[in-house]
């Protein structure tokens, strides 16, 4: 499973990004999205073009806590946001690796459009989280990703030199995220 | 609408300054300006008047790309209210007519009507310059029936519709193409293929050219492109056993009056329908309807013969003639009362491939070969099918549905029909003898023909297959659906898999067809369900890609004409089109529009905010735009990218930039290589084209400047002050800075 | 004095007769000082240091009167233990922290003050411009407070920060020097 997360201002600038890969079932924490190393932007549109969804759910889903909201079924990434009461969006965009027969959902064999080569890392790991990205145990280990990583968010915004919507440079910050990402994902 | 004449009494803000515009056009005549104060009036007004954006158009001319085309430029700059008008008509009626759309699939479920004509019959017709005889000169009148056509549905209601047509074939040959069509089944989705990319390669010439005045009006190009690729897909099926749309409902046994022996031919025609070589395979329902005609020549014959013959046929024959008036003569385009002939709209890929070509390059240039027909031909043909279709055709189909819907489908209803289907469950169990064959299932009806894989024409499972097409065709959804309903577990148990999936894919294709029915989500789910089902058949169980592939189509067209939810549902089987290589390069291009399309077409609730899918839409137009530059059609391209622009543009802030860094500028090479491309296939050479490069690209620059400046005004007074040192500093200057500026951006 | 007695004292005043006040509110309040501080004089962060030391100087000064009338404690022996005083009194009911005392010169006029805890610090990371981290000493003030403190109680002295966990180093450590006593002078003019 590869991971890409993203912190969105209220007024959608991203102000915090990480892509990391899983730590369970003997994953080695690097990411390997579907898309090749020169197509990166197509994270952010999967994510730019899921807050269509965000904004229909935050209205409808009274949680901060959003779940897997939305699909991007060509290159099989799964979204799932977190809003914070002041308005920032947290989104986690999640791609189980590429299996010989992990498929599309009718099983009828996949020819991904935007496929890449297989990912052999994370490959034999059954682990509950990179099997089915939206089984209960992915939400839950993702609610506890996105409640961690809210914890850090409210301090690291409380710091004197933070300024509202602007970019989260902190590496205190991204050392925590990716260690709520370790122990979680 | 805004003319610029309504604009110019207000100031511009602003974002609309630099670069162009009043206030450069001030400084730079600042002498004129001095000597009197009315001429300086007269200036300033004559310099307003001509400023290329008035402040209304400023807004929509944010929402486009400039990349486009010089010509494009253009227009904008010359008729800024086309560019309005185009904006106006952006969500609801652009990509899409979907109203379009459902009638071309409606019509695409045409009656098949067989035409059989004695030899003397097509001899006479092919000196008119037919040279596939009478079918072929049938053909394109019966695309459209000339009136308005009225059905009665089950309940009796009746409906008029605008819109209907039938199908002329040619019996010869008629239910022999699936036969060839199994080997080369793939083939048939390569042929759709190469169609596309053949009208492509025309397209990117011709419609270049006249792209600017098009494309504020809303692309025709792509439009036509995902129409012609849906009627390509929809006229490839030809007659197959698993569905009835392909078989004859009715049978035209033709004759001239040229014959020697007319009563003596009819027979035989008919009894060659009945049996021998002519006879339709078992999988077709021999009771369609017959229906003689005699035509009669005006140029040679004598019409008291003809009349009294064709008195004889109605005597012998009953109702069902038609005395068809025709000149033998071809007639030719200096002819005084010359019509020409339309155009086939339902042509299969093979024949588009084979005769396309060559029928589109004689219709330009107006050469003789060209069919063309008297007047009086036209019309006697007209009311002929006309007459066919209303007062044969019709009330035979609906006669048909009546007595099956009463002697096949109800006792299949009723109680005893359950129990039958209960018993045929339970039979597995009783008699070992059937099970055996049978398989595990245990419940086949024992009808299906495993080893040929139909049912045959007799059997209730065809007959209400059959009925419920009928029904489809009739436009009674409704029935149609109920019917489709009724009948696809029975598929299933008896593993007749094709016709399962036919029966899933109609039964969903009706319902969505059907206006009344079907608000509540449930439903839609179960629509999904079905179609999930009916493309796991086609595809998995049947390897037959064409149909999956009309299957999936229909729900990407209907559900999104359906509006709401399922476009939704429509952006997804759109996706899955794709995902499952269905379709070739072009293709998914296509798929690609089709599910920003999708997006697009789904509108925000109620006045709020929220409900749209403009990123999703604006994200797949992007897409799009890539995968038609990387097919070598910039023209195409920058289409997609204008369609992105105006779709982001409601969720983008002002200024119209990205707020995530690597989508701007991919989104930004992505516009700047559709320019190049562009400007390169339209033969600017290369020494050229960086000096046209440039002028455009600082046109672009300086939008991107007009909006910065604009969010900076809000903030405060010192960005006007910053513009307006800009701006005294000269027009040249002007254009320079801005470029800094978009280096720093 | 002894250290421990002081540390009751200290514990004894912070439950009985402090008004308290909500911890993030006075972490907030300062760190925005510090901020605007920094923006106002264009990130020269050694000005900062100087204005955070000035504005310590004036609340020391109002601030040992508040002190001297809650704790009710006397004139101290040594320096010693005015450094107890300090630590476990004074920094126990204005911040509830006790810093540990450590590190004394062999003539008794130098020691340091350790904070396990700053809770003006709270939050904070100082920015990323590769010089604040060198140059800012963000919790100045209260250098700046116990010069005026002890000047208003005849001290002068001399205190810095050395280390600063914010800076990325392992502890925070302010060095609090005795310049001499004041004998009957006139407080000088306020800077």
């Amino acid at each position: 499973m590869s991971y890409y997360f993203t912190i969105l201002s209220p007024t959608d600038t991203p102000i915090f990004n990480i892509a990391f890969g899983t730590s369970k079932g003997g994953g080695d924490g690097i990411a390997r999205f579907r898309f090749p190393d020169t197509a990166q932007y197509m994270n952010q549109f999967i994510i730019h073009s899921s807050l269509d969804i965000v904004e229909e759910a935050q209205w409808t889903n009274g949680g901060m806590y959003l779940k897997h909201i939305d699909t991007y079924p060509p290159a099989a990434a799964y979204i799932s946001a977190f809003l914070t009461p002041s308005g920032a969006r947290f989104l986690l965009l999640h791609q189980p690796p590429q299996l010989p027969n992990s498929g599309s959902s009718g099983g009828l064999g996949s020819s991904s459009l935007l496929g890449s080569s297989g990912n052999l890392v994370a490959r034999g790991s059954t682990s509950s989280i990179a099997a089915n990205p939206t089984s209960p145990q992915t939400e839950e280990a993702v609610r506890q990703f996105m409640t961690e990583v809210y914890e850090s968010y409210v301090k690291t915004a409380m710091s004197p030199f933070y300024k509202q919507g602007m970019e989260i440079r902190s590496p205190v910050f991204r050392t925590r995220v990716t260690a709520a990402g370790k122990k979680w994902l | 609408m805004t003319s610029p004449g309504d604009a110019t009494p207000v100031k511009p803000p602003p974002s609309f300054s630099p670069g162009v515009g009043r206030s450069a056009s001030k400084s730079r005549f600042p002498d004129e300006h001095e000597p009197t104060l009315s001429i300086d009036a007269e200036l300033a007004d004559t310099g307003s008047v001509s400023s290329p954006t008035p402040p209304l158009s400023a807004t929509t001319a944010e929402l486009r790309i400039r990349s486009a085309s010089p010509q494009a430029r253009s227009v904008r700059s010359s008729t800024p209210q086309l560019a309005r008008s185009s904006f106006g008509s952006l969500f609801d009626g652009r990509f899409d007519g979907s109203e379009d759309i459902r009638s071309l699939i409606i019509r695409a479920f045409s009656p098949t009507i067989a035409v059989y004509a004695s030899e003397d019959t097509d001899e006479l017709i092919k000196n008119k310059g037919f040279k596939g005889g009478f079918w072929e000169l049938l053909r394109p009148f019966g695309e459209t029936i000339t009136g308005k056509v009225i059905i009665r549905d089950s309940i009796g209601s009746s409906r008029a519709w605008e819109d209907y047509g039938v199908r002329f074939v040619d019996l010869k040959g008629l239910g022999r193409a699936p036969a060839s069509r199994d080997s080369g089944r793939d083939s048939a989705l390569a042929q759709i293929e190469e169609v596309l990319a053949q009208q492509l390669g025309s397209a990117e010439g011709s419609l270049g050219a006249s792209l600017s005045s098009k494309d504020v009006l809303g692309f025709p190009a792509t439009i036509s492109l995902a129409k012609l690729f849906l009627r390509q897909l929809l006229s490839s099926t030809t007659a197959a056993p698993h569905e009835t749309f392909g078989h004859p409902v009715a049978s035209v046994i033709t004759i001239s009056s040229r014959n020697k022996a007319p009563l003596e031919t009819l027979r035989q025609l008919y009894a060659e329908t009945n049996t021998g070589d002519k006879r339709l395979p078992d999988w077709v329902h021999q009771e369609y309807l017959r229906y003689y005609v005699l035509v009669h020549d005006e140029d040679r014959d004598d019409i008291t013969e003809s009349t009294r013959l064709y008195d004889q046929m109605k005597r012998h024959f009953g109702l069902h003639c038609h005395l068809l008036r025709l000149r033998s003569s071809q007639c030719i385009v200096t002819d005084d009362d010359s019509v020409q002939v339309p155009h086939c709209e339902w042509l299969s890929p093979q024949e588009h491939l084979s005769g396309a070509g060559e029928a589109e390059t004689l219709v330009d240039l107006g050469t003789d070969g060209t069919p063309y027909l008297f007047d009086s031909d036209v019309s006697a043909i007209k009311s002929f099918i006309r007459e066919l279709t209303v007062q044969s055709v019709i009330p035979f189909m609906e006669n048909r549905v009546a007595v099956w819907n009463d002697q096949v489908a109800s006792r299949r209803r009723g109680i005893s029909g359950r129990f039958m289907s209960m018993s045929r469950r339970w039979a597995g169990f009783g008699s070992s003898s059937r099970s055996g064959i049978g398989g595990s299932g245990g419940a086949t009806s024992g009808n299906y023909d495993t080893e040929h894989n139909f049912y045959r024409q007799d059997t209730p499972e065809a007959i209400l297959r059959k009925m419920a097409d009928y029904a489809f065709m009739l436009r009674d959804w409704k029935l149609a659906s109920s019917t489709y309903e009724m009948i696809r577990s029975d598929y299933g148990n008896d593993k007749a898999w094709k016709y399962h999936a036919g029966a899933h894919e109609m039964c969903a294709v009706s319902m969505l067809l059907n206006p009344l029915a079907m608000s509540a989500k449930i439903k839609l789910e179960s629509i999904d369900q079905m179609f999930e089902t009916a493309c796991y058949s086609y595809l998995t169980r049947c390897s037959d890609a064409t149909h999956a592939l009309r299957c999936l189509a229909l729900a990407v067209e209907l559900l999104k004409s359906r509006g709401g939810s399922a476009t939704e549902s429509a952006a997804r089987w759109a996706m899955r089109v794709m995902d499952f290589g269905l379709v070739g390069s072009v293709g998914q291009i296509l798929f690609m529009e089709r599910v920003a399309a999708c997006y697009a077409s789904k509108t925000p609730v109620g006045g709020a905010k929220w409900g749209a899918r403009r990123r999703k839409a604006g994200m797949w137009s992007i897409f799009a735009a890539d995968q038609w530059l990387k097919a070598g059609k910039p023209t195409l391209a920058s289409a997609c990218l204008e369609e992105a622009e105006r779709l982001y543009a409601d969720v983008l802030d002002a200024d119209g930039v990205f707020p995530m860094p690597e989508m701007q500028s991919f989104i930004d090479n992505l516009r700047h290589a559709v320019k190049v491309e562009y400007l390169q296939a339209r033969g600017f050479d290369t020494q050229d084209e960086p000096a046209v490069d440039d002028a455009l690209g600082t046109e672009e620059i300086s939008e991107k400047l007009d909006k910065r400046n604009h969010r900076r005004s809000l903030i405060g007074l010192p960005a006007q002050l910053d513009a307006g040192t800009l701006m005294s500093a000269g027009p040249r200057d002007a254009e320079d800075q801005p470029n800094d500026d978009f280096e720093r951006a | 004095m002894s250290s421990s007695k002081a540390s009751r004292i200290g514990e004894e005043i912070w439950k009985t007769r402090i008004d308290k006040v909500n911890a993030e509110l006075v972490t907030l309040t300062y760190g925005t000082i510090v901020a605007q501080l920094c923006q106002d004089y264009d990130s020269d962060y050694q000005e900062v240091n100087k204005q955070l030391d000035k504005m310590g100087y004036n609340i020391g000064m109002r601030l040992i009167e508040d002190f001297l009338a809650k704790s009710g404690v006397g004139r101290c022996a040594n320096f010693r233990e005015t450094a107890d005083m300090i630590a476990k009194v004074g920094f126990k009911i204005f911040l509830n922290v006790a810093p540990t005392v450590t590190n004394w010169t062999s003539d008794n006029n130098q020691f340091s003050l350790i904070f396990d805890d700053n809770p003006l610090a709270d939050f904070v990371e100082l920015p990323d411009d590769g010089r604040a981290q060198d140059e800012l000493w963000f919790s100045n003030i209260l250098c700046g407070v116990l010069r005026g403190a002890l000047e208003m109680v005849q001290m002068q002295i001399e205190a810095h920060f050395v280390s600063d966990v914010l800076r990325g180093d392992d502890t925070t450590e302010m060095r609090v020097s005795l310049v001499r006593y004041i004998e009957d002078e006139m407080p000088p003019e306020e800077e």
